[in-house]
């Protein structure tokens, strides 16, 4: 395996509720609970999870676009938070960010040259010309047409707005490039376009992604590693085709088992969860998922599951797990 | 270049350089195109109909009203421009950093402001003229203050509209500096509603000004400034109705132009509405 890029150690957030004008807090919104995993450099880390589950808080608070309350978010093996406002600043020239509306994310007052330069603008003394040329480059790799550069955004389609994203994302060479939900705003035939330029450039830039989706589908043919997340917390980790063959976290089960299966024609055996999701104010003592579990122990209800390493390297938060070898 | 070609398309914005060109043209060199001096009085000929000596008839001292436009004119804009800019250039800072850093900071600054809000114009101005005493600059210090709260309060709720959207977010995730997202990202996002107020603002501090003027506050007799003629000429609506209509034609055109201006530059500056008219 490479070297780690991006080290996530026990990161929470937590946003406070407020019930009124006048009256402090009600509670806390238990975003992300506890959260820890790795990325290798060269690898696509996939994140799901159903809406709601602080799949973009986490990102946000990994590229320290809202702080963490507590844990560790090193890069490089630099601890992101004890950064001077300066050093990140100088940090954020190698991570980048995809964002999910492609309506949204791109300045409507700027043309396409000065949305795709404006990492250079930040980070590097370039003369006009030398910005022109990188500029063109970027708008070949993600196969848009050189004669678009001075138009507005309010130009183009959503895929077309997503191509100028990552070509903005790609600027200055990164090294880690969170995609928040790329292609949940596009057209089925479009996301597949997107998510193989994602692919090709991957391959030709060696980039390091992480990868969020509610797509089950999306996140299997991009990722490499993929991590499950339910309710502010990851629930399982483990290698792409390992996860879709064998899933052992029982949330994992009853989320593969709702991926439809036009092809086979037989009944698959469906895992119906009950109840709703619960508020993440006042998320259930134990474990996060035991008021829906199907197999939900006495123990379950008090104790937490940790997330714990079996013997063939996946992660899995859960007791039916625990006789299995590995470590916590 | 290609921002002047667009501008000459826009109808608006040619009509209102017609009269505003002239307009800078009177404010620069009034004094040397008026016909007659504009303080001398001519009682025997007073509010005389328009004749060759006096082109738009005179006022109840015989003093010439065309070359009291002309000069007129000069402490009306004075205060009304800059005024209005002290306002907006004020407002806009207060507004864009009380939504940008929200929070308790934020509501501080927007509180503070409301207060400006709490005192009536003429109080205000009263207290300005009385501790500093009348004139075109204190006047324009009295503008200032009264209409930040207009630019803050627009300036604040625009902001808070866009630095959640995804573009801000961008922008702060690549590394740029506070100055960079307010005034490069933020501050052209949120333009166009303060172009509008700008003309807007404009044409009420000209009234404002005339007010003032109109109460001994703003431009002292006998100088004169639109606002004070239009006062004055009002005595004399049934004996000299041209009188009133002089000052108050040249008041409406410039106040129309400044807020076709505005509207012209929303248009001009929107990238989504440039082809479009």
């Amino acid at each position: 395996m490479n070297e780690v890029l991006l080290d996530v150690k026990n990161v929470s957030k937590t946003f406070p509720v407020k019930a009124g004008l006048f009256s402090s807090a009600k509670g806390v919104v238990h975003a992300v609970d506890n959260v820890s995993f790795q990325i290798h450099r060269g690898e696509s880390f996939g994140l799901v999870g159903e809406s709601g589950c602080g799949k973009s808080t986490l990102s946000r608070t990994l590229l320290q676009l809202v702080p963490a309350d507590t844990g560790e978010i090193c890069f490089n093996g630099k601890n992101l938070a004890a950064l001077s406002k300066k050093e990140m600043r100088a940090q954020r020239e190698s991570m980048r960010m995809v964002f999910q509306k492609p309506f949204d994310s791109l300045n409507p007052r700027q043309t396409v040259r000065q949305i795709i330069s404006a990492p250079m603008q930040v980070h590097r003394k370039m003369s006009r010309q030398e910005m022109d040329a990188e500029v063109m480059k970027l708008m070949d790799l993600v196969g848009l047409s050189r004669g678009y550069v001075d138009r507005y955004p309010h130009e183009f389609s959503g895929g077309q707005r997503q191509r100028i994203g990552i070509a903005r994302a790609l600027a200055l060479q990164p090294q880690l490039i969170v995609c928040d939900e790329p292609v949940s705003a596009l057209d089925v035939s479009i996301q597949a376009q997107i998510l193989n330029l994602l692919k090709d450039l991957q391959k030709e830039f060696g980039l390091t992604y992480l990868f969020i989706s509610h797509n089950l589908a999306v996140v299997k043919h991009m990722s490499d590693r993929i991590a499950v997340m339910y309710l502010g917390s990851l629930v399982e980790v483990a290698n792409g085709p390992e996860l879709y063959r064998a899933a052992r976290h029982p949330y994992t089960q009853a989320l593969l088992s709702a991926i439809p299966d036009p092809g086979s024609g037989q009944k698959r055996q469906r895992i119906i969860l009950t109840g709703d999701i619960p508020s993440p104010v006042n998320p259930p003592a134990g474990c996060r998922f035991c008021t829906r579990c199907p197999n939900v122990m006495e123990r379950c209800k008090t104790e937490r599951p940790t997330l714990r390493t079996l013997a063939d390297g996946g992660q899995v938060a859960c007791f039916l797990y625990e006789q299995e070898g590995g470590t916590a | 270049m290609d921002f002047l070609k667009r501008s000459m398309k826009n109808k608006k914005f040619v009509f209102s350089m017609v009269v505003l060109v002239p307009l800078v043209f009177v404010i620069l060199f009034g004094p040397q195109l008026a016909p007659n001096d504009p303080l001398a009085m001519n009682t025997s000929s007073a509010l005389a109909p328009s004749s060759s000596q006096y082109p738009l008839g005179t006022d109840e001292y015989g003093r010439c009203i065309l070359s009291r436009l002309l000069v007129g004119v000069r402490p009306s804009m004075t205060v009304a421009l800059f005024g209005t800019l002290g306002a907006f250039a004020a407002g806009l800072l207060l507004g864009i950093f009380a939504g940008y850093l929200g929070g308790k900071i934020g509501g501080a600054i927007m509180r503070a402001v409301d207060v400006i809000l709490c005192f009536p114009p003429i109080l205000l101005a009263m207290m300005v003229v009385g501790l500093w005493g009348a004139g075109v600059r204190n006047l324009t210090v009295v503008v200032a203050i009264l209409y930040t709260p207009h630019f803050t309060r627009i300036a604040y709720s625009s902001t808070i509209k866009v630095r959640k959207m995804e573009f801000v977010e961008n922008e702060i995730s690549i590394g740029a500096t506070l100055n960079r997202v307010l005034f490069g990202t933020i501050f052209p996002n949120i333009f166009s509603p303060l172009v509008i107020q700008i003309s807007l603002t404009v044409s009420s501090a000209i009234l404002l000004e005339s007010g003032l003027s109109f109460l001994g506050l703003g431009v002292q007799p006998p100088d004169p400034s639109w606002g004070q003629m239009i006062g004055d000429a009002r005595n004399f609506l049934s004996v000299d109705v041209m009188y009133t209509v002089w000052p108050s034609l040249f008041l409406s055109l410039t106040i129309l132009a400044t807020n076709l201006m505005g509207d012209a530059l929303r248009d001009i500056l929107d990238p989504k509405l440039r082809d479009s008219f």
